[in-house]
């Protein structure tokens, strides 16, 4: 569990903000080297590990995790030491006053998001800020900060790994780097000789900013079968039961019309039949991860949806629990084990 | 270059319907160009043949508009927008329709903001008989357009949007001799109905590198929550629109080599709006994909304006893009 927590806290301590993977790469690439064959990148950011079956001419797995992060980047600076930022994917903004940020310049620099005083602000205004309304201060005078920081550079979430009780794990940025994490544990727990599969295993880019990066990769790979990890909200006060898993009850195996359905029964029946449990969550239509993109890129791709219960969604502060991360990376351990005859 | 800019912006092309627009840059860069097709959508892709990386730069000859959807009893014409129509603008002005039948778009409510079913086009038709004489419905109108110059080198009409892109090209083509990069210049479609074109035009040339040339909103204007672009202090290096991040990589490059060549340009960080940027990214197995920017003032109105000093400036920022990326 401890090797489990320390890789976790290195993925989630890599810069990442969508647009700018590729900050990360280096780490990124000494972390799971060990574990894969072959590593690739392309030009959109994205990076591919391949682990080889033992097995000539294997049909190829595609296992996809997005490598990037909501946070920030800096549209203008202002006399004193102020930035003001734009969103990089759905931040959660109600959460931004107040909070510190590592800003990646020349150099990485600190600050801290503005904040009126509750005292001042008064009861009944606390409305989420609007972008615009909301100034880092750096400390900075003008004329240093235009020397360390320009306009593009990218802010985030300074928020190191924190252990509670019961395996769960609270940081930044564990959307989605706790199903990289379950991925290449995957990756690093599979024997050759078992695998039924090439494993194509991708940490894709810009899924927070318009889900395209999976999809240029699946292009590229043109994979038999795609399974697509993402997070997924928790089953906390306020939301909906039908919208959510449990934190600690296992991976969610997610039915939808835009996953393949036939694929995903399979894989439900191969999980009974070897008693590893899961959790079931309906998407009706849209699944607003990957899937949908690489579901229907070149030819038409299968896919199956899985996912990791996640809280606090786009704060700095998101939970999840390593025993769900596990839970993943056995149920795609099994898949990857299994016949392909037996999943179509 | 005003006379060509002229022409560009007096020819009319709709979304969809950009054959007019389409046969004029042609004749303009075919002296020039080693190749140049129409594929199966509409885009003109022009190439310019070199032994280096393959280059890619794009503009989209189409404008907002109207087509023609119904027309009344009493000989009025209801009309469904074409792109992003600012109706405040929209409100009481001139329209023409691809024929040349003039009229007003009018709105039947003159206290609150029209919207797309609340105008319809007034050709002074006095029945419908009379009306579907000089209107079929399918047939396209846009807001007459217009150029004119200001103080110094300003100018102001329509559409701009992206006929001034197409005019940067069209330039640049003119004066790139025997050049070290392998070069496309592509004129899309369909970039006011959702950047459709681009992703096509990408998917056929398969560029290493591919640059949209588009105007982007100031902040030197009433109602305008841009941030840092002015008109006149050089074309824009885009970083992001709420569209496309383009490559960190590519930005660098272009800064550097804007820099070395001692033309003027401005950061842009786009909180609204697209470009074809967003669809030249994502073909096949995705392209390093940025853009350069006209700083343009009332976007999508009938009076868009731009300093033509920024226009000179992004011809010869793309003249040093194409030689030393």
């Amino acid at each position: 569990m401890n090797e489990l927590t320390n890789m976790l806290s290195e993925l989630c301590a890599f810069p990442s903000v969508s647009g700018r993977e590729r900050a990360s790469r280096e780490g990124i690439i000494a972390l799971a080297s060990p574990y894969f064959d072959e590593i690739r990148e392309d030009s959109f950011g994205n990076l591919l590990l391949i682990k080889k079956s033992a097995r000539e001419n294997a049909p190829k797995l595609m296992l996809d995790a997005h490598f990037d992060e909501v946070g920030m980047m800096v549209s203008e600076l202002h006399e004193g030491g102020f930035l003001s930022v734009c969103a990089i994917g759905g931040l959660d903004t109600r959460v931004l006053s107040a909070t510190e940020v590592t800003i990646y310049g020349k150099r990485e620099i600190y600050g801290v998001v503005s904040s009126v005083p509750p005292h001042i602000i008064g009861r009944g205004s606390a409305s989420a800020p609007k972008m615009n309304e909301l100034y880092i201060d750096t400390g900075y005078d003008l004329d240093t900060l235009k020397e360390i920081v320009s306009v593009g550079d990218v802010v985030e979430f300074k928020a190191g790994l924190i252990t509670l009780e019961n395996n769960r794990v609270v940081s930044k940025s564990l959307d989605d780097k706790a199903c990289v994490c379950a991925l290449i544990t995957t990756a690093m727990l599979c024997e050759a000789d078992k695998l039924t599969f090439d494993l194509y295993v991708t940490l894709s880019a810009q899924e927070e900013t318009g889900k395209n990066g999976a999809r240029l990769v699946a292009y590229e790979i043109e994979p038999d079968i795609a399974i697509i990890t993402d997070v997924n909200f928790a089953r906390d006060e306020g939301v909906e039961e039908t919208d959510s898993i449990e934190i600690g009850k296992g991976a969610g195996i997610d039915i939808s019309s835009f996953t393949n359905i036939p694929l995903t029964r399979k894989i439900m029946q191969i999980l009974d039949r070897a008693k590893i449990p899961y959790q079931k969550i309906c998407e009706p239509s849209r699944t607003s991860t990957n899937n949908d993109g690489v579901s229907i890129c070149g030819k038409g791709v299968r896919t199956a949806l899985m996912s990791i219960p996640l809280s606090s969604m786009h704060t700095p502060s998101e939970v999840v629990c390593l025993d769900d991360i596990i839970s993943m990376s056995r149920i795609l351990l099994e898949i990857a084990y299994t016949p392909i005859e037996e999943l179509l | 270059m005003i006379e060509l800019l002229k022409k560009l912006m007096l020819t009319h092309g709709v979304s969809g319907r950009e054959d007019k627009i389409r046969e004029l840059i042609r004749a303009q860069i075919e002296p020039y160009c080693d190749e140049i097709t129409v594929d199966p959508v509409g885009n003109l892709i022009a190439h310019i043949k070199g032994e280096g990386k393959k280059i890619m730069l794009g503009a989209h000859m189409d404008e907002i508009g109207y087509f023609a959807t119904h027309i009344t009893e009493k000989g009025f014409i209801k009309v469904s927008p074409i792109g992003g129509i600012n109706y405040l603008s929209g409100a009481f002005s001139s329209v023409v329709s691809e024929n040349g039948v003039y009229g007003v778009l009018a709105p039947t409510k003159t206290d609150e903001l029209p919207k797309a079913d609340s105008v319809y086009i007034d050709i002074g038709a006095k029945s419908k008989r009379q009306a579907e004489n000089k209107v079929k419905v399918g047939d396209f109108f846009v807001h007459t357009p217009s150029v004119k110059r200001l103080l110094g080198t300003r100018y102001v009409g329509r559409p701009f949007d992206d006929r001034v892109g197409c005019l940067v090209l069209i330039e640049a083509i003119k004066e790139i001799k025997n050049p070290k990069n392998d070069l496309y210049f592509v004129f899309t479609v369909q970039e006011e109905v959702g950047c459709k074109g681009a992703r096509p035009a990408t998917y056929t040339v398969e560029p290493d590198i591919a640059i949209a040339l588009d105007v982007t909103r100031t902040d030197d204007k009433i109602g305008s929550d841009t941030l840092n672009v002015k008109i006149g202090d050089g074309p824009t290096i885009k970083i992001k629109d709420a569209s496309v991040i383009c490559s960190h990589e590519l930005v660098v490059k272009m800064r550097e080599i804007a820099k070395a060549n001692n033309i003027k340009y401005q950061d842009e960080m786009l909180s609204r709006g697209g470009t074809d940027t967003s669809s030249m990214q994502i073909a096949r197995r995705g392209t390093r994909a940025g853009a350069i920017s006209i700083p343009c003032g009332f976007i999508h109105t009938n009076n868009e304006m731009i300093d033509i000093n920024d226009v000179r400036g992004a011809i010869k920022l793309v003249k040093a893009l194409v030689r030393e990326l």
